[in-house]
């Protein structure tokens, strides 16, 4: 099998991913189901880079496209998408979360001058 | 039933309002009301000096959140003290305090739970024709979603009674809040009416409020909360 630069790269960034997370897991600075999705989504990803072609006539027959290539690039955007429209509900939900908390703050203090009639 | 002075709870949403709020709660005074809540929302200048100094309760957000936000603040305020109505206002002397008086009595005869000021009935208003044009856009865009026609959908001259207070639980922080207190209404079967209510606009206050592009923001919001929330 002949390896293209980025199906080297990738492995050996993933590799430390894996190290990393160990070192976390041990130091028990992340938790079990934590590490096991980091670790299964970072195999998910070498396992694309060393089979690229497997894995995008894969796509391509779930999904009905008839070139794969645009079936990986359709699907890439569409998972794109998805996490950006994640993000933004935690974004607009934290945001209503501060409101919430700089109102309480107001009404539970208000200023009253008890001087003026 | 009469609406009683007493039982009015004035809403001043303020975001470095200094150079006027003073003049403002001191009109409203003399036209007999004495119930008057200044939310300072996060303002950098003297606004809830001045405020406080006039005599006016001053509920402060630390951090500026939105006129939206700070009118919430004020009616949840009102829910809390148990207040039957509370007039919203704007803090830059836009709005005339005589003219509760008219939003009262079109509440008394009409039966209605909220009463929008409307800006544009009343023929002696000089409204600027870019204002008119954007808010008749906001007004097709909010009557999208109303089943009623409403005429003035960014006013924020309005009279709440209690049963308007309690059941309404806006969500925009922004100026949304505008429209957003119509659809709400109509979902929670409240009744909605208008009046005709004068308005002032100096250079002062035409440098307040929203402009386009506040607006377009305003609109997608809007639009996200229906659909998504």
């Amino acid at each position: 099998m002949e390896f293209r630069l980025f199906q080297i790269i990738i492995p050996l960034f993933a590799c430390i991913i894996f190290y990393r997370q160990f070192y976390r897991y041990k130091k028990s600075k992340s938790g079990g189901y934590e590490t096991i999705l980091i670790i299964s989504f970072w195999l998910g990803v070498v396992a694309i880079a060393l089979f690229p072609d497997y894995f995008s006539k894969v796509i391509a027959s779930i999904f009905g496209f008839k070139d794969n290539v645009n079936a990986v690039i359709f699907f890439s955007l569409g998972l794109l998408f998805y996490f950006q429209f994640k993000l933004y509900r935690m974004i607009r939900r934290q945001d209503k979360l501060q409101t919430d908390i700089i109102r309480k703050i107001a009404i539970d203090n208000p200023a009253e001058n008890k001087d003026r009639t | 039933m009469q609406i009683e002075k007493p039982d009015i709870l004035i809403i001043l949403p303020a975001y470095n309002e200094g150079s006027m709020i003073e003049e403002v709660i001191s009109k409203i005074r003399d036209e007999g009301y004495t119930n008057i809540c200044v939310v300072n929302d996060g303002s950098s200048d003297d606004t809830f000096e001045k405020s406080f100094s006039s005599g006016a309760t001053v509920l402060t957000h630390i951090k500026n959140r939105g006129a939206g936000a700070a009118v919430q603040t004020g009616i949840s305020f009102a829910r809390k003290i148990g207040f039957q109505y509370v007039v919203l206002m704007d803090s830059d002397g836009q709005h005339l305090p005589e003219d509760i008086n008219t939003l009262c009595k079109k509440m008394n005869t009409d039966f209605a739970d909220i009463v929008v000021g409307n800006r544009f009935a009343a023929k002696q208003n000089e409204i600027p024709r870019h204002r008119s044009f954007y808010n008749s856009i906001a007004n097709v865009y909010t009557n999208l979603f109303c089943k009623n026609n409403y005429i003035d959908t960014q006013s924020g001259f309005r009279l709440l009674n209690r049963k308007a207070i309690d059941n309404l639980n806006l969500k925009s922080r922004d100026f949304g809040f505008c429209s957003e207190m119509l659809i709400a209404a109509e979902r929670n079967q409240l009744q909605v009416d208008e009046t005709p209510v004068r308005v002032i606009y100096t250079e002062y206050s035409l440098g307040k409020g929203q402009n386009l592009f506040v607006g377009f923001k305003t609109a997608m919001s809007i639009f996200w909360r229906i659909v998504f929330d």
